[in-house]
């Protein structure tokens, strides 16, 4: 730094408004430079000299002037006060502890509304192995919509709400107190026919299988109804459920060819085809569905190659072998206590079992 | 007052004034009571005069609050706004012929030595010299033009930056450095006789 250059910076570097570097440069010139030392040392003490005491403002200043600006906000417009106003509501919006209140009245405000209405009046809700809610209190829930199945489970499938109240009812209270005097019974099928011809299927499926249940001689024919009642209200994943328990049931019968060959139609429309092919084999040895489940049989042939063919092996539709495999298996047989999980393989009995062996065996002859 | 008031700063005073908070301007006011009422003396030369301006210039304040930002410096402000008011003070002064620090009296002392005759001493422990001193020294502010006692009082009593006294007094800064500089050169020459008086009491 030369000394003009000094000259420009003496009164920023005497009230310290240079930068660091340049106060430094300055002073390195007032080291070496008489003339500029001379200066800035008059000046300083010029500077020192000119900072005289302040005097003391009137006693009464600040009083006055607390007392003006009372009575100036008094009188301030509108727009001043409310700007003031929005201040101090913006203040107070802004603390924490006030977001803290308000969330906490929030969550206090809504569960009071479910305080309000109490628990539900449900009681006690226990869940059987069959899926079926028993308990004191049970809301059983609406009509049409399914309660608690279990997957893969037809039995369980098959009770839904309505055939699982039905079953509830006739296990509790109905044999007791039923009547299952004959002219009784009839009033009930016919009901269940008048229901089933209605359309009202949950209830005609109810009391199908409270005839069903007697063993009089509408059972077999109560029973067949309470399938189509199922699966005309709920679909075919009851009713061959149903289906192979009435097969099974009136086995060599007129009703029990008639409800195997339902479950075999409602197999094939689920794409359980081997199932479907087992109660069709069944079929084959009587003379009244021999050429139907003849023809039926080679249909699911050639659905099951195509199949193959295509190399889609979807889970529902199984290959050729073990279509026919299955085929060699008869349908329910002999009823289990419960009908068989989806996933299970179709029961067998005796007699199937020495049936045409499959492929699958060793030195079989396949079909 | 709150303990929080004393540590904050005048930004925020102000910021909570206009919030409504009335101890915030309280504070201010005990603050920049003093270094007002000082400038507007030594600007107008007359002390009711300053205690006027000083009030008003409160008053100004809390009529303007709104307008205030908070990045803004504040001292900045409120002495921009005291120098208006003395600016506004001296012109009406001039309308009623009333005296001021630069047109001195006929025959008789300057407005400036009336208004250091009138202070009396500022500290009672203060020998003789130090109120000749001190006399001396406001005499020769007093006795400064205009243009360069305005940006002295600005900076020496306000502490005001160049770069602000520029945005307050509408001049280029190195026009107010200039100012300064010519004002403590003058100030020199008047003062010389104190110098080494001065550096004696360093």
């Amino acid at each position: 730094m030369d000394c003009e250059k000094f000259d420009t910076v003496t009164i920023d570097l005497l009230y310290g408004e240079l930068d660091e570097l340049s106060e430094a440069a300055a002073l390195r010139h007032l080291h070496h430079c008489t003339r500029c030392r001379d200066i800035w040392g008059h000046i300083r003490t010029t500077r020192e000299l000119a900072e005289i005491p302040l005097e003391e403002p009137p006693l009464d200043l600040f009083e006055s002037v607390i007392l003006a600006e009372r009575n100036a906000t008094k009188t301030l417009p509108f727009r001043e006060r409310a700007s003031r106003a929005i201040s101090v509501m913006a203040e107070y919006a802004m603390r924490p502890q006030l977001a803290m209140a308000a969330l906490l009245l929030l969550m206090i405000g809504s569960s009071l509304i479910f305080v309000r209405n109490g628990p539900a009046d449900r009681g006690q809700v226990s869940v059987t192995e069959l899926g079926t809610p028993t308990g004191e209190g049970m809301v059983r829930p609406e009509a049409g919509k399914e309660a608690l199945v279990f997957e893969g489970d037809p039995a369980a499938a098959a009770r839904t709400p309505d055939t699982a109240g039905a079953e509830e009812r006739s296990t509790k209270e109905g044999s007791p107190t039923k009547d299952n005097s004959p002219g009784a019974l009839a009033e009930t099928y016919r009901e269940a026919m008048s229901a089933y011809q209605e359309g009202r299927y949950a209830e005609a499926e109810r009391l199908f299988s409270d005839v069903a249940s007697q063993g009089d001689e509408r059972a077999a024919s109560a029973a067949l109804h309470e399938g189509h009642a199922a699966r005309n209200g709920s679909g075919c994943q009851r009713a061959a459920a149903l289906y192979d328990s009435v097969a099974a049931r009136f086995e060599g019968g007129t009703v029990g060819d008639e409800a195997s060959w339902h479950a075999a139609t409602c197999y094939r429309a689920m794409g359980q085809l081997k199932r479907a092919a087992a109660h069709y084999s069944q079929l084959k040895a009587r003379p009244a569905y021999a050429s139907r489940a003849q023809k039926a049989l080679l249909e699911l042939d050639e659905l099951m190659q195509v199949a193959s063919a295509k190399g889609e092996k979807s889970p529902n539709a199984p290959s050729t072998e073990e279509a026919r495999g299955a085929a060699a298996a008869t349908p329910a047989a002999k009823p289990a206590a419960k009908p068989a999980a989806t996933t299970a393989p179709p029961p067998t009995n005796q007699k199937t079992a020495i049936e045409p062996k499959t492929e699958s065996e060793p030195g079989g002859l396949g079909l | 007052m709150t303990e929080g008031h004393a540590e904050s700063s005048d930004e925020m005073l102000m910021v909570r004034y206009k919030r409504g908070d009335r101890d915030a301007f309280a504070e201010l006011v005990r603050r920049y009571q003093r270094p007002l009422y000082n400038f507007s003396v030594r600007y107008l030369g007359n002390r009711d005069a300053a205690r006027e301006v000083t009030q008003d210039a409160f008053l100004r304040l809390v009529k303007c609050s709104a307008d205030f930002k908070h990045e803004s410096r504040f001292s900045t402000w409120i002495f921009s706004i005291t120098r208006n008011l003395c600016i506004d003070e001296l012109r009406k002064a001039k309308h009623r012929n009333h005296p001021s620090l630069d047109t001195p009296g006929e025959g008789g002392p300057s407005l400036g030595e009336k208004v250091t005759a009138e202070g009396g001493p500022l500290d009672g422990e203060r020998g003789a010299s130090n109120n000749e001193l001190r006399d001396g020294i406001l005499r020769a502010i007093d006795g400064l033009p205009e243009d360069q006692r305005e940006v002295f009082l600005l900076r020496q009593m306000g502490g005001i930056p160049f770069a602000e006294i520029a945005r307050i007094t509408g001049i280029p800064e190195n026009t107010v450095k200039s100012r300064m500089r010519y004002a403590l050169e003058r100030l020199q020459k008047e003062l010389r006789e104190f110098a080494e008086y001065a550096r004696a009491l360093r």
